[in-house]
């Protein structure tokens, strides 16, 4: 298995999590995204947690991957602490915003680690159809919501691939980080909208958008522990609530 | 019957032109290789037939002419693969990237399933089908594109050096699959490179250089004009080189693409 493996990259497996049912999965995983973003005390944090360590044991991907994934992006917490420290002139609520944050990412990891892009469509689509009565693209709707995921993880290389060259180039990253990554940001930008005007060329000739309706050749079908996770997850919502805010 | 009808191409980035009043004809059931140097125009040409660069021109495909309107109607029945694949992915398994396209046009699962075994079988894919198409090697991650133009069935196969990152045994066999595939289902090729080793089991040779037709031929007659490919900068393959010395002391009698059929000819 890679070390590095990047962010929101599909990591190819046979857990049952892998083998979700698509729209289970994406019903699953707002659940648990409202839970989270609902949140008010510590108990309830704590057990959500408890449940996310089970889901991540669950996925069979090594922990490190999480972890290597969830380090990289440090900036985005030293952020949420200083905003909600502004808000709530509170330390303690600040570390509590950011293991709030830290829970939604690595849910977004174990989405995105277990799920192929073309099957998050395939949910999102599913989860969504009631609203093509109104006239929506949900296929498409759906599909772009894949790619921007995917495109995510594609900036994250691609800022990798510019920083190893700077370094090839004598730009030591470590040695005055501010000043380098200033200069890394134009490269980045520029490579960024090569690959998206390529990946549009791309989708162009694959028929993206061709078809109101998309199928999907292998849905897997709903089990127990699909069921379970989402019943799991309405009994967490039911804590969540009942605990905070009660 | 022409498949690919170019008539008076003019194309340009910025104040430079790269075609200037460019025509071209292309049989159908074909294999016709487009070499030239880097800068030739190739993927140019490519992106024209692709409906994905605006020009100037009569470009007709399958009768049909490429414009804005015509575009899903010709694409359907064109297979393009790509220099760099992974530019082209969009999916995280080999499985789903074949799919991709025939679940796009809501092609029924059990048709994608069949198609998928199919080509998955002609290309020796079938290991790859679970794994991730980035963390593959540079040649299979082009097999894999090739899959995908190959899932449509088209008629026409456009390859912009998409054989580059494969290693010269496994060149050699998928040129063999793609001359069955051509000879059996009468689909034109037109493959664009600046290897000719890739050529060998071409029926036409065009040669560009700056926009405008150097050498056009079919084989092995075309390679008389080898200087002209010499002089931009393109090798030509080791057969014909050899039988070409070989000519000079009479030990063969023509150019001879097939190196077997060139020892046996010595032989004799």
């Amino acid at each position: 298995m890679k070390s590095n493996h990047q962010f929101f990259r599909y990591v190819t497996g046979n857990s049952k999590l892998h083998l979700m049912n698509s729209k289970m999965k994406i019903i699953w995983f707002i659940l648990l995204i409202i839970n989270f973003l609902i949140i008010k005390d510590i108990f309830s944090l704590i057990i959500c947690l408890l449940f996310l360590m089970f889901i991540i044991l669950q996925s069979k991907i090594n922990i490190k991957i999480y972890m290597q994934n969830l380090i990289r992006i440090y900036p985005i917490y030293i952020i949420v602490f200083v905003g909600s420290f502004l808000i709530n002139h509170n330390i303690l609520n600040g570390f509590f915003d950011v293991l709030k944050t830290i829970l939604i990412i690595v849910l977004f990891l174990v989405l995105t680690f277990t799920t192929s892009l073309s099957e998050i469509a395939w949910g999102i689509e599913c989860v969504l159809r009631p609203m093509e009565k109104i006239g929506i693209s949900v296929s498409n709707f759906s599909l772009r919501i894949a790619f921007s995921i995917k495109f995510i993880s594609t900036l994250f290389e691609k800022f990798y691939e510019v920083r190893k060259s700077m370094a090839y180039r004598g730009l030591a990253y470590g040695k005055n980080k501010l000043k380098s990554f200033n200069r890394m940001v134009i490269p980045s930008i520029n490579l960024s909208y090569k690959l998206s005007r390529q990946t549009i060329m791309a989708m162009k000739l694959r028929f993206y958008g061709y078809s109101k309706k998309r199928t999907n050749y292998h849905e897997n079908k709903v089990t127990k522990f699909d069921k379970t996770l989402v019943f799991i997850d309405i009994v967490l919502l039911y804590v969540v609530i009942w605990l905070g805010w009660s | 019957m022409d498949i690919i009808e170019i008539n008076n191409l003019m194309f340009r980035y910025g104040n430079k032109f790269i075609y200037d009043d460019f025509s071209l004809k292309i049989k159908r059931g074909t294999w016709v290789t487009i070499a030239g140097p880097n800068g030739a125009g190739k993927t140019t040409l490519v992106k024209v037939l692709a409906g994905l660069a605006k020009n100037y021109s009569d470009v007709t495909i399958m009768g049909k002419k490429v414009i804005k309107k015509n575009l899903y109607e010709i694409r359907k029945e064109v297979g393009f693969v790509f220099d760099n694949p992974d530019n082209f992915f969009a999916c995280e398994t080999v499985e789903d990237e074949l799919a991709f396209s025939l679940e796009n046009m809501a092609v029924q699962p059990s048709t994608i399933k069949k198609k998928i075994k199919e080509v998955s079988e002609l290309l020796n894919l079938e290991s790859l089908l679970k794994e991730n198409p980035y963390s593959l090697s540079g040649g299979e991650k082009q097999k894999v594109a090739l899959g995908c133009a190959l899932m449509l069935e088209p008629r026409i196969l456009i390859l912009d050096e998409a054989l580059m990152m494969i290693d010269i045994n496994e060149r050699e066999k998928l040129l063999k699959v793609l001359k069955e595939y051509n000879r059996k289902k009468r689909v034109t090729i037109v493959s664009f490179t600046h290897n000719l080793d890739e050529s060998i089991y071409s029926d036409r040779l065009v040669v560009l250089n700056n926009g405008k037709i150097l050498v056009d031929g079919s084989f092995p007659r075309v390679f008389d004009e080898e200087r002209v490919m010499r002089k931009i900068g393109l090798e030509v393959p080791f057969t014909v080189e050899l039988s070409q010395k070989l000519r000079v002391y009479g030990l063969v009698d023509d150019i001879c693409l097939d190196l077997e059929r060139l020892v046996n000819n010595v032989w004799k």
